[in-house]
């Protein structure tokens, strides 16, 4: 019996709304598979690669951005979930890609006249992508130009951006022409808060965990694809103001006010888990005294606090690990990164034909992986 | 008597079989079909030492270890599997021409290559003085004749050969499967005459201890609604404890109110096999703003697991808490008993007063676990079966397991599938030697309340469990 890991695949809803109504498949024969989960989105990205059908890899193409994966570990627990952000095929030397990355079918232009006078347009949008994808969101700028014209480039751009584009390459070369691959590219949940644009005038202060709530129902109105309990966010203690900037992502703006951390001045860990809810809590690095994963050098596995085997698959970041043979003799207690200890930051879990494994990452390496993680 | 190995193929409708190991002098003439009996076939497996002997190859197993040099001495093993075999078979093929011989090659190339495009062909192996036949799919397969055929050996009208086949990694019976429950009711509860549980019967095969494969025929028989979230497990043993049984309740959204405890809870059989711990917990009431855990504790010691939270949204529910692992107890030395204690607790999702009734606790010492889950119903009463399919049963063809398991309805009036059955979520049953099947579950929505959380302690049904057995080479009397 192999390692029981299976993907969920589901057709999306009206306006790209996660479902279990259509379930498209239980996707385990793959040859391969990587997941990243960091500390300050949740589930990030899941990369996995299987041989298939010509047929099987045009489908994908044709009609697989925004599915819904949920992936399953062998005791049936949530490893991982996201949508389906991007789709490489390869037909031996030719390569179809396509992506949601550039796609968007809300758009507007801030503009402003030979007079300085500023403005923007009524956002152009297309309600049969909106129907397939949900909102995104793009904003464009003209300077000394007529309302007129800046609601015609909002509408030319959106002709060209309201689906997604399929990028071809092709290569004539000699050797072996290989098969037909695909790769499919999921993103997190936390990803399409990136999707819509908000502002708030209110210059009254709230909570900033409130008023994440707040952003979480905002988004939710639009594309409802993440969760807007607020049970799993715990209450910072610290109030700012409510005020929002005009194109200011809903990603953004709980950055903001996360990224102040508590009233106790410890930073927060948040992201998007199971059931697509958002988690915000105090990151462990606060106890850092407090391990939950350790390793022995001789051993290739991961164990938690209570000594038990943490499959790789399982391994979350907001977490202390430690190397136990290589334990400080005198640590500083309050010091989260020493040799033996670190706060992790970021975690990838990889399974090939001939290995297993995470990969545990500190607070310092995080922000290019991160981007990097999606392009692969 | 020559050993019995022969190819099934089905490419033409009907089944025909190709012996090729014979009894007689058989030679291909360029009609009739005499490779279809022993006695007059015109290939011959080579079975001497100038181009070798051939017997069926045990699969590579594939195992990932962990650890090692330069830290400690040797590797442990962590996962294994198994991959497919690539094996070169010698044989001759006798006929009366060239062209009849050359018939024969094409003949086999043809029906070796069949998998893709048709159904596999099938390669049986029954030696001199076996009980029983083996069979195994052939993936691929090709046949090149050597160089003597067209040279040294020309107009001689034999032709010698080494037929190279990918098949599957084991070989199992053909047709159909081995029934291992039969038509047993079970009860939604785990205590009672009729329960949640039934032993298999002994299985044949050599992967008992690591699971082979099993289908599963499941009827919903007492229920006013569908089976919504269905739980099955291939276990060692089940303990039903009610001793817990009471409720809790509580505004606190931090700190949970305790709704029962059981205590002394052995768990000494997984201390000599790998086997998990998974707590399902029935409760008679879960109020809509109501959220419970448990907290598990070597007995009278501190903790080993604090399950994630869950919350209940109907009257009755049989709610699963997660499994544990035990691995580090059977690396303690001398160890040789291992007992919990549990408590269930309640917290409140919205700081008003949430209460909880536990009846009682499951503790599955489990090889494998699942859950189907499928708010519009997997099983209607009377009107779906249910079947979860893990190997092949097609006529003619080994039963041999799937590439992935399925869950599908089946109307019980017209045999024809529905579509949209839920994804397994974990690993679906297997037949482990000894083992037993679990099965709980909950209805779909009753009483406005939406979720598939209605459990009813009177709601039945009745399953029935084949299993395919696998060997690696030989079977025997197996």
């Amino acid at each position: 019996m192999g390692i029981a890991l299976s993907l969920a695949i589901y057709a999306p809803g009206a306006g790209g709304v996660p479902s279990t109504a259509t379930p498209v498949m239980d996707l385990r024969q793959i040859t391969s598979y990587e997941h990243t989960t960091t500390a300050r989105t949740g589930f990030e990205s899941l990369r996995v690669g299987f041989v298939d059908t010509t047929e099987g890899a045009l489908d994908w193409l044709r009609s697989g951005l925004m599915r819904s994966v949920i992936a399953y570990g062998p005791h049936g627990e949530i490893v991982w979930e996201g949508y389906l952000a991007a789709i490489d095929a390869m037909f031996g030397q030719e390569t179809r890609s396509v992506s949601l990355d550039g796609m968007a079918n809300r758009i507007r232009t801030r503009f402003t006249t030979v007079n300085g006078i500023a403005g923007t347009t009524t956002p152009a949008s297309d309600a049969a992508s909106i129907a397939l994808y949900g909102t995104k969101d793009s904003v464009l700028s003209l300077p000394e130009t007529t309302s007129t014209a800046a609601s015609n480039l909002a509408a030319t751009d959106l002709a060209r951006r309201k689906n997604p584009v399929m990028q071809p390459t092709t290569e004539v070369a000699t050797g072996g022409l290989g098969g037909v691959q695909v790769t499919l590219l999921f993103a997190g949940w936390y990803d399409t808060l990136d999707w819509l644009l908000t502002s708030n005038a209110t210059t009254s202060t709230a909570v900033t965990t409130t008023q994440v709530g707040t952003l979480l129902s905002t988004a939710a109105s639009t594309n409802a694809f993440i969760s807007t309990t607020t049970t799993n966010i715990t209450a910072s203690g610290v109030s700012d103001t409510q005020y929002i900037g005009t194109d200011t992502t809903i990603r953004q703006a709980i950055e903001q006010l996360l990224n102040q951390g508590n009233s106790s001045n410890q930073r927060f860990a948040w992201g998007v888990y199971e059931h697509r809810t958002m988690h915000v809590e105090q990151w462990a690095g606060a106890n850092p005294a407090v391990v939950h994963y350790r390793r022995h050098l001789p051993s290739g596995q991961l164990y938690d606090d209570d000594g038990a085997i943490v499959h790789p698959w399982n391994a979350r970041p907001n977490r202390m690990y430690e190397a136990v043979d290589l334990l400080d003799p005198a640590p500083v207690s309050t010091a989260q990164d020493a040799a033996a200890r670190f706060f992790v930051e970021r975690v990838t879990c990889s399974i090939s034909g001939d290995r297993i494994g995470v990969r545990l990452e500190p607070q310092t390496s995080d922000a290019l992986d991160a981007r990097l993680a999606r392009l692969g | 008597m020559a050993s019995n190995i022969w190819l099934i193929s089905t490419i033409e409708g009907s089944a025909t079989s190709y012996y090729l190991s014979r009894t007689g002098i058989g030679s291909y003439t360029g009609s009739g079909t005499p490779w279809t009996a022993q006695s007059t076939t015109p290939y011959e497996i080579a079975m001497n030492d100038i181009v070798g002997r051939w017997t069926p190859q045990a699969p590579p197993s594939q195992g990932l270890y962990s650890g090692g040099p330069p830290f400690i001495n040797g590797e442990h093993l962590v996962y294994r599997s198994y991959g497919n075999v690539t094996e070169n078979v010698p044989i001759q093929m006798y006929a009366s021409s060239h062209d009849n011989a050359v018939a024969l090659m094409r003949q086999l190339r043809q029906i070796l290559k069949a998998a893709l495009y048709s159904v596999p062909c099938v390669l049986a192996v029954q030696p001199d003085g076996s009980t029983n036949i083996v069979y195994y799919n052939i993936h691929d397969g090709d046949v090149q004749e050597d160089e003597r055929f067209i040279n040294d050996e020309e107009r001689h009208n034999l032709i010698r050969a080494r037929m190279t086949i990918t098949r599957s990694f084991t070989g199992g019976r053909l047709s159909s499967g081995e029934t291992l429950i039969s038509g047993a009711t079970y009860a939604n509860t785990g205590t009672g005459g009729t329960d949640n549980l039934a032993a298999y019967s002994a299985g044949a095969g050599e992967l008992i201890y690591e699971g082979q494969p099993l289908n599963l025929d499941i009827t919903c028989t007492t229920a006013s609604s569908s089976i919504a979230s269905l739980y099955l497990a291939s276990v060692y043993s089940r303990t039903y404890d009610a001793s817990g049984a009471g409720t809790g309740s509580t505004s606190s959204t931090i700190s949970g109110a305790l709704v029962g405890s059981t205590s002394g809870t052995s768990l000494d059989a997984a201390l000599s096999r790998q086997v998990h711990l998974r707590v399902l917990g029935r409760f008679s009431n879960i109020d809509v703003n109501a959220r419970v855990y448990i907290e598990v504790n070597l007995a009278g010691s501190g903790r080993i697991y604090l399950s994630p939270v869950i919350a209940g949204n109907a009257a009755t529910a049989l709610l699963d808490f997660g499994y544990v692992d035990l691995s580090l107890y059977r690396d303690i030395p001398s160890l040789t008993s291992l007992q919990i204690d549990t408590g269930v607790r309640v917290l409140s999702s919205n700081g008003s007063s949430a209460s909880a009734t536990l009846s009682y606790l499951e503790f599955l010492l489990y090889y494998t676990f699942c859950t189907l889950e499928h708010n519009s119903g997997l099983a209607a009463q009377g009107a779906t079966l249910l079947r979860v399919g893990q190997f092949t049963v097609v006529t003619n063809r080994p039963c041999l397991p799937l590439q992935r398991p399925i869950a599908h309805g089946i109307s019980t009036s017209t045999g024809r599938p529905r579509i949209g059955v839920a994804p397994i979520r974990g690993t679906p049953p297997q037949y482990f030697n000894g083992a037993s099947l679990y099965a709980g579950w909950n209805r779909t929505s009753s009483s406005g309340i939406t979720g598939p959380n209605d459990h009813r302690t009177t709601d039945q049904m009745t399953v029935t469990a084949t299993h395919a057995p696998l060997w690696r080479t030989l079977r025997g009397g197996g």
